[in-house]
């Protein structure tokens, strides 16, 4: 047993090397534990110095919420006119009155006009449109009638034509 | 052993350099005990990077009536490795323990009889890569680093009679396993 032991313990020849031993070793020596791992202890004047900071901060807080609930309160009625039930019914009862009579108006002028067409349409075909003159008409058919043997204008330039 | 309480009152009160004592006089132990743990080079550096560092963040917290420092020391290297095969699930081969052994051992021979020595060490390394976590605990602090049984107990949370036992047992398995590694 004594040799094995004597081997085991030659293999404390094993050792970091000399370059991981110096760069570990520079992080404990070149620092102080308190610097890295704990909060630093604060002076009285350091003390009141971060009082006065989280003073201000929750003063800021303060004026800045409290401000615009002020602004909110100011323009902002507490109750809305137009959440107001009564109030809305009679708006309510206006339009529709409003809308009510511009459909009685709608109603009066088609009815109306209506009226008006079917008069003209009876009366243009019970009387002959009273502007045409019967005798211009007749003349003027009498002119444009091929067969009317007395339009001697035409009988003249057939003669021209023959001869 | 007052030195080293005056150097752990002086690192509880921020003083980096009697730390840089601390970690002279433990580096050696701790890379040995991890590099024997996790056999491979950068990684126990890493882990005895880490080992210090937290117990240079948590020497606050160190009470010197408990346990020694040194035993402390071990626990948290202990716990660190017990994490590092946690997260990392390791696939090692022989030819990978082969070859790490040739990078751990790797200090210059100076002559032949150091040659045997060496390849006598390879082998008592291997061997002790095969017993379990806690008898390879035992084996390293009790006789690679040489701490007393009340150290050892206390670094592996046992009491000094299963110390005891484990170092026996140990000591037995690897007597048995460089016999058969010498008849193989």
């Amino acid at each position: 047993m004594e040799p094995i032991l004597k081997t085991i313990r030659e293999l404390r020849a094993i050792q970091p090397s000399d370059e991981f031993r110096t760069r570990t070793r520079l992080l404990f020596t070149t620092s102080s534990r308190m610097g890295i791992f704990t909060y630093p202890r604060l002076s009285f004047l350091q003390t009141f110095h971060v009082a006065a900071a989280l003073t201000a901060t929750a003063l800021l807080v303060t004026a800045v919420f409290g401000g615009s609930h002020y602004l909110k309160q100011a323009f902002i009625p507490k109750t809305f006119v137009g959440l107001n039930n009564s109030e809305l019914l009679t708006e309510a009862n206006l339009l529709q009155n409003d809308i009510d009579i511009n459909l009685q108006e709608a109603d009066y002028y088609t009815k109306d006009s209506r009226r008006t067409v079917a008069a003209a349409l009876q009366e243009a075909f019970v009387t002959s449109p009273g502007h045409l003159n019967a005798s211009v008409i007749e003349r003027e058919m009498r002119a444009f009638t091929i067969e009317d043997p007395t339009n001697e204008e035409i009988n003249r330039l057939l003669e021209q034509a023959t001869l | 052993m007052q030195d080293e309480r005056e150097l752990i009152q002086r690192s509880k009160e921020g003083e980096g350099e009697a730390f840089g004592l601390l970690y002279d006089l433990y580096l050696p132990k701790i890379y040995r005990f991890v590099l024997f743990k996790v056999n491979h080079r950068e990684e126990a550096e890493d882990l005895t990077h880490q080992t210090f560092m937290q117990a240079w963040e948590k020497i606050g917290t160190y009470v010197h009536g408990d346990f020694p420092f040194s035993s402390w020391l071990y626990r948290i290297a202990r716990n660190l490795v017990i994490d590092h095969y946690r997260k990392s699930k390791p696939t090692v081969s022989i030819e990978t323990i082969e070859v790490s052994e040739e990078r751990v051992l790797s200090y210059e021979p100076s002559n032949a009889a150091r040659l045997d020595l060496e390849q006598e060490q390879a082998a008592v390394f291997r061997a002790i890569q095969k017993l379990t976590p806690s008898q390879q605990d035992v084996i390293i602090m009790r006789f690679v680093d040489e701490l007393s049984l009340k150290e050892t107990a206390a670094a592996i949370h046992k009491s000094e009679g299963a110390v005891k036992l484990l170092q026996h047992r140990a000591l037995m398995n690897l007597k048995k396993l460089l016999r058969d590694g010498t008849n193989s």
